[in-house]
């Protein structure tokens, strides 16, 4: 099982060409071939979303996701949120109501609450519970978090 | 005393919190050395068996493989553990539970090295595991270790039990069960570790005690602690979990052996298989009480499964004897705890040690008595409550800070407040009752005093370095003590920077557990501070001619009568580059008596009441939280932001072993995921969880503090299952409240 | 179609991957090659189909149930869809996924039986229209021989019929693998009082997700009231329903919660 695929993907808005062996997950290739180490590893089995990225405006786990899969699809990660040191309105939410303890569930919550932001700007509560739902932090409560994400919404919405 | 503090008290977010949401912070496993190897490890399948013999030949000459070790191939020491060194780092001889280590490969590639574990032929004689402890303690048992599978005994004797239940008017007696929980932080462990050129090692790890990696690291591999080196990296969540270095010292043997870097990280079921969990109890209780509802006599036997080797069990069991009154005085108890050997995976700690256990099965006698006496379990509680004069179980008199009752009286508001809830006739088939839960830990380890030692350095541009050996986990200690240090020195919390995490600089204050960062090193990184502050006000008093009393430390200057003297100025006119103190805490404890449990064993207590809202599904058995109140005792608020966010923690963590969590054994650990062992989600949050923070100021503790990270955790069990159990008209004596289960006790009504 | 021919013979088809990713990274399925069948064309597409739906096999779940067609038209699918699995699942695992993998407990499974819904195979002997109900022949195991799920077909039912879906998992989580699952299809007489249709499918309680035939039996044609729906949810508990023990609850335990869910699940349906 040699073969390797070439695929071209567009990684925080970088083309790439990168030559991928059969099984290998974009987790890995993110992670230990790219150097996206901000995308974490809690399970590799779809059950705590630490690895949670964005795939052509959907988030998913990168864990069951393999790399040759995003041939032509435009990925987002942690690292491509913010623009030049500037924060993401849902980053700097987490910092300001203290929504980041060890930080190890951070990139893969803010990634899974963006797509839900971007997807509905309007979202309430209940649908950011449902939204975080795959993604477990162990630290937190989730208490900051669920209002972090509502901040940040409101503050994407304008204030409103 | 708040007012007069430029940073103590202030909700400053943690100072780690920008490089986290950027993805920047950096964990153990985002390490990549060159030359690097894959650790992989062979465990054991079964739960107690002999090793005849290990062929690793064909494993040796798999493609990429580097480096196969097995227990003969230590150089150092061959048994590992935090407390007590009990576990092996490789089994040699035999195995005692379903994940025991045994063999390890180092390989070019983590696929390499998973593919050449296959090769190894491990030539075990079965033996009949033992996994029950009350089977274990039966004569004739199938002995774990030679000595036999009472690990430890630990006892509290206080006045005349037997005679005071005889004068009891109400005497409630149960059997309790609480689960075995797995601290499921997210980072499974990871280490990295790598030769130096000098004949030393490095180490970067996950870890919640770097200097214990270092001391295991060098005993395993016969060196001397000095040749050692740990870097902590950042690290996801520990809770008791990450106190034994076993990856460390796993990765530092292929190191050693290939003389190469080394990473070895585990997956997340082997981590659920392998790692130790908290001790699940059995505990028979039996509480009596006066006409009046004054608690008169208590005695407790409480069994532990501890797997298959101690670790911290002992602690553990003694911190659960020792706190088996709780918030509460009983003038007469007798309690026996026992850590009990089986072929289990290991136990020892994790956020609670030993106490949501006690509090879960006292709190529950104490709702059973109210409802005998006819007493409100407030009022039930209020009438036992500790005060500064009355002593625990351990015979210590607090002296202060025992603002118990004081939330007790909160609490009851609350409940009041409920009331119009609970009334509200709640949809079909739907039971809603109130519930209350207290419980108390001494802040620190008990077993032995512990100092914590700090080195501040106060630079020339008023900024300052603060060295203290306590790891920051995600708790935000880290913050916190940037804060002590930087009220204590005049000095915004970003010039001050806290060095925690490397064994080269930071001094051994122990693990960063049992809740004593706060307290401990707290007061060593103020005392610290101060001294190097007033050390420099001296010099500068000098030069002015005036006493340091009439000096300020502002922002790298000496202030004088509206004048400043720069620091640097100073510094350089006397030679100093830095001026650097270091200070030391040391509580003023006396270790329980191994025969009575009497002593002081903490040098302060926290105190925690919570109220919960329960609806109870009658059809189902499911349970929800509708209004959750967590009272909590802190002393004095550092970073309220950072309280309030331990709280939730703790509180939902709490929610998990109440509610879902449990890892079974059967031969091995059967929740091998996290689609099996389930933890709480958004959608378990409380519908309203409000934290309530009662402020009595500790004397000991630095501006007032004390420590409470774990206290969130302890009274959650007790509060929801004391709810569900007035909802449903049954007692429930087992966690978790599955569905199932509770629909078992539903159908016994 | 010549791939077709070597499926099993360690060809698999890959759709959402997340089922096949986790089974081959716990080593039940090893060294596989993957045949990506997500851009096949007509496999990614929702049609309405007379007053019904055709949902092509690789259409992800999440997608389905945020449908506004499927909402408008099958309210029960929706609602069953949107709790499969966490966000990050639901965006990936496709409703022929979860089918072809067949697990009981398998989230869409109830709702399409109770909606009678019909699955097309594609194979190299061709194509074949299968009900769901005879599609599945126990856990992990259908009817597929060497053939391709290409698309399901939901009928279109009676306007006044109504649905409903119960998931019951140990947390309560949209990503929990059911305990036990409910759904039921109901359709009461222009007078409502008596039930004219009624579906009634099991997920988790029998080796693959069922229809209570002895519980709808007892409703066809009878009032609707409390004493038929006792009736019925009894049947289905006991004669319908064919649990095992597993970590996830005990056989007492689903068979218990089947009689309540089921009667739940009609009482709400009954109401006017
Ligand atoms: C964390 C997690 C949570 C989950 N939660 C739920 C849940 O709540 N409810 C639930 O029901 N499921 C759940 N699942 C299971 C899984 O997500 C679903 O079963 C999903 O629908 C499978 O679809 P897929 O597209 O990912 O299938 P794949 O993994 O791609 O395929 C599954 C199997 O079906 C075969 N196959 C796929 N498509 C076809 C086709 N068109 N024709 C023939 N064969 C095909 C594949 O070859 C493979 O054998 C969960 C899984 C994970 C990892
Ligand atoms: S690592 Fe992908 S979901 Fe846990
Ligand atoms: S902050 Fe630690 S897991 Fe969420």
């Amino acid at each position: 099982m040699n073969i390797t695929h070439n695929i071209r993907v567009i990684i925080n808005g970088q083309t790439r060409e990168i030559s991928v062996a059969p099984n290998e997950t974009l987790q890995d290739l993110l992670r230990y071939r790219l150097g996206l180490v901000g995308t974490k590893s809690g399970c590799e089995t779809g059950d705590c979303g630490a690895c949670t990225v964005i795939v052509d405006g959907k988030a998913v786990n990168s864990c069951l996701v393999l790399a040759v899969e995003s041939n032509g699809s435009s990925v987002t990660t942690i690292e491509g949120i913010s623009s030049n040191g500037e924060l993401h309105p849902l980053q700097q939410a987490f910092i300001d109501h203290g929504a980041v303890q060890c930080g190890f569930c951070t990139p893969g919550m803010i990634l899974a609450a963006k797509s839900l932001l971007d997807e509905d700007p309007n979202a309430n509560e209940k649908d950011i519970r449902l939204a975080l739902a795959g993604n477990l932090c162990r630290c937190t409560g989730y208490v900051s978090i669920l209002k972090a994400v509502a901040a940040a919404g409101k503050t994407l919405r304008g204030g409103k | 005393m708040s007012n007069d503090h430029k940073v103590i008290g202030k909700s400053i977010p943690r100072l780690d919190a920008r490089s986290k949401v950027l993805g920047e912070a950096r964990y153990a496993d985002d390490l990549s050395l060159p030359g690097m190897l894959y650790v992989k490890v062979v465990r054991s399948p079964h739960p107690n068996a002999r090793i005849r013999s290990i062929d690793t030949s064909r494993a040796r000459n798999y493609p990429g493989v580097i480096s196969v070790l097995t227990a003969q191939d230590i150089p150092g020491e061959k048994l590992m553990g935090p407390i007590i060194k009990d576990q092996p780092v490789l089994c040699g001889e035999a195995v005692g539970y379903v994940g025991d280590a045994v063999a390890l490969v180092g390989a070019e590639t983590e696929q390499a090295a998973e593919e050449a574990l296959e090769l190894i032929k491990v030539d075990y004689e079965i033996l009949a595991p033992v996994l029950d402890p009350f089977k274990a303690m039966e004569p004739g048992a199938p002995q774990v270790h030679s000595g036999g599978n009472i690990g430890t005994h630990s006892k509290v004797r206080r006045g005349d039990m037997e005679a005071a239940f005889r004068d009891a008017t109400v005497v409630v007696e149960k059997r309790f069960f609480y689960p075995r929980v797995e601290h499921a932080y997210m980072e499974p462990e990871v280490a990295v570790v790598a030769p130096d050129p000098g004949g030393g090692f490095t180490v970067w790890s996950s870890t919640q005690y770097a200097h214990l990696d270092r001391e295991e690291v060098s005993r395993v591999l016969g060196l001397p602690q000095s040749r050692v080196r740990v870097h902590q990296m950042m690290t996801g969540g520990g809770f008791g979990g990450k106190i034994n270095p076993h990856a460390q010292c796993l990765a530092a043997l292929i190191a050693w052996k290939a003389g190469r870097p080394a990473k070895l990280r585990y997956s997340r079921e082997e981590s659920l298989i392998s790692s130790y969990k908290c001790h699940p109890f059995v505990m028979d209780m039996k509480l009596g009480a006066n006409r009046e509802g004054k608690l008169l006599a208590l005695e407790a036997t409480l069994v532990g499964n501890t797997g298959a080797y101690l670790l911290q069990g002992k602690a553990v069991i003694t911190k659960s004897a020792t706190h088996v009154s709780g918030p509460y005085y009983i003038p007469n108890i007798k309690a026996d705890a026992y850590a009990v050997f089986t072929n289990c995976v290991p136990c020892g700690a994790m956020r609670g040690y030993g106490v949501p256990q006690v509090t879960f099965a006292l709190e529950s006698l104490m709702d059973e008595l109210t409802g005998r006496l006819g007493l409100d379990p407030i009022e039930l509680r209020m009438r036992n409550a500790l005060d500064t004069t009355l002593p625990n179980a351990t015979g210590q008199v607090m002296g202060a800070s025992v603002p118990i009752k004081e939330m007790l009286g909160k609490a009851k508001l609350t409940v009041q407040s409920l009331k119009p809830l609970l009334q509200q006739a709640p949809a079909k088939g739907k039971l809603r009752a109130v519930g209350v839960g207290c419980s108390t830990r001494g802040i620190g380890s008990i077993r032995k005093p512990s100092r914590s030692t700090a080195v501040v350095s106060l630079h020339p541009d008023g900024s300052a370095t603060v060295a203290c050996g306590h790891v920051d986990l995600g708790q935000g200690s880290d913050t916190m003590m940037a804060q002590v240090a930087a009220e204590e020195l005049g000095v915004d919390v970003d010039r001050v920077n806290v060095v925690t995490n490397d064994t080269a600089i930071s001094p051994d204050c122990e693990s960063t557990s049992a809740s004593r960062v706060t307290y401990l090193s707290g007061n060593a990184v103020r005392l610290a501070a101060a001294k190097a502050r007033q050390r420099v006000l001296e010099i500068a008093a000098g030069d002015l001619g005036c006493a340091p009393e009439e000096l300020r430390l502002m922002n790298g200057s000496v202030v004088y009568r509206e004048q400043g003297v720069t620091l640097a100025g100073l510094f350089s006119k006397h030679t100093f580059h830095s001026v650097t103190s270091v200070a030391e805490f040391l509580p003023d404890t006396v270790p329980p008596d191994p025969e009575t449990g009497q002593g002081r064993p903490a040098g302060t207590y926290n105190f925690n009441v919570h109220v919960a809202l329960v609806e109870v599904d009658e059809g189902t058995g499911q349970i929800r939280i509708l209004r959750y109140l967590a009272l909590t005792d802190v002393g004095h608020m550092i970073n309220p932001l950072i309280v309030e966010g331990q709280v939730h923690g703790g509180m939902m963590m709490g929610l998990g072993s109440a509610l879902m969590e449990e890892v079974k054994v059967e031969n091995g650990v059967t929740n091998t995921s996290f689609a099996t062992y389930l933890i709480p989600t958004t959608f378990d949050v409380p519908q309203e969880l409000l934290i309530g923070v009662v402020e009595e100021p500790e004397p000991t503790g630095p501006f007032g503090a004390k420590g409470f990270a774990e206290g969130s955790l302890d009274p959650v069990g007790a509060t929801i299952a004391n709810a569900v159990s007035k909802a449903i008209g049954v007692r429930v004596t087992r966690l978790p409240m599955t569905s199932e289960r509770i629909h078992e006790l539903l159908s016994q009504r | 179609m010549s791939l077709m021919e070597k499926l099993d013979g360690g060809v698999s088809l890959l759709a959402g991957g997340t089922d096949l990713l986790v089974a081959m990274k716990d080593g039940r399925l090893r060294h596989r090659t993957l045949v990506d069948i997500k851009h096949i064309s007509n496999l990614g597409a929702i049609r309405p189909e007379d007053a019904g739906l055709c949902l092509g096999a690789a259409v992800n779940t999440r997608t389905i149930a945020r449908s506004p067609l499927v909402k408008e038209r099958f309210p029960l699918l929706s609602q069953a869809l949107a709790v499969l699995g966490s966000m990050q699942i639901g965006n990936r695992a496709t409703i022929g996924g979860n089918l072809a993998n067949a697990s009981p407990a398998a989230d869409s499974a109830p709702a399409l039986l109770a909606l009678e819904a019909s699955v097309k195979l594609v194979g190299p002997q061709g194509e074949r229209l299968v009900p769901l109900e005879n599609f599945f022949s126990g856990p992990g195991k259908t009817v597929l021989e060497r053939e391709l799920l290409t698309e399901i077909h939901v009928p279109s039912a009676p306007d006044q019929g109504r649905g409903v879906f119960y998931k019951l998992g140990p947390r309560g989580a949209p990503e929990d693998i059911c305990i036990v699952s409910v759904a039921v299809f109901a359709v009461p007489d222009a007078s409502k009082r008596i039930w004219t249709d009624v579906r009634i499918a099991l997920g988790a309680v029998a080796p693959t997700p069922i229809r209570a035939r002895n519980a709808e039996k007892a409703l066809l044609g009878q009032l609707i009231e409390g004493r038929t729906v006792e009736d019925a949810a009894r049947l289905a508990a006991e004669k319908d329903a064919r649990p095992i023990s597993d970590i996830r609850g005990s056989a007492s335990y689903r068979r218990a919660m089947v009689k309540i869910l089921v009667a739940r699940a009609l009482e709400q349906l009954s109401e006017r």
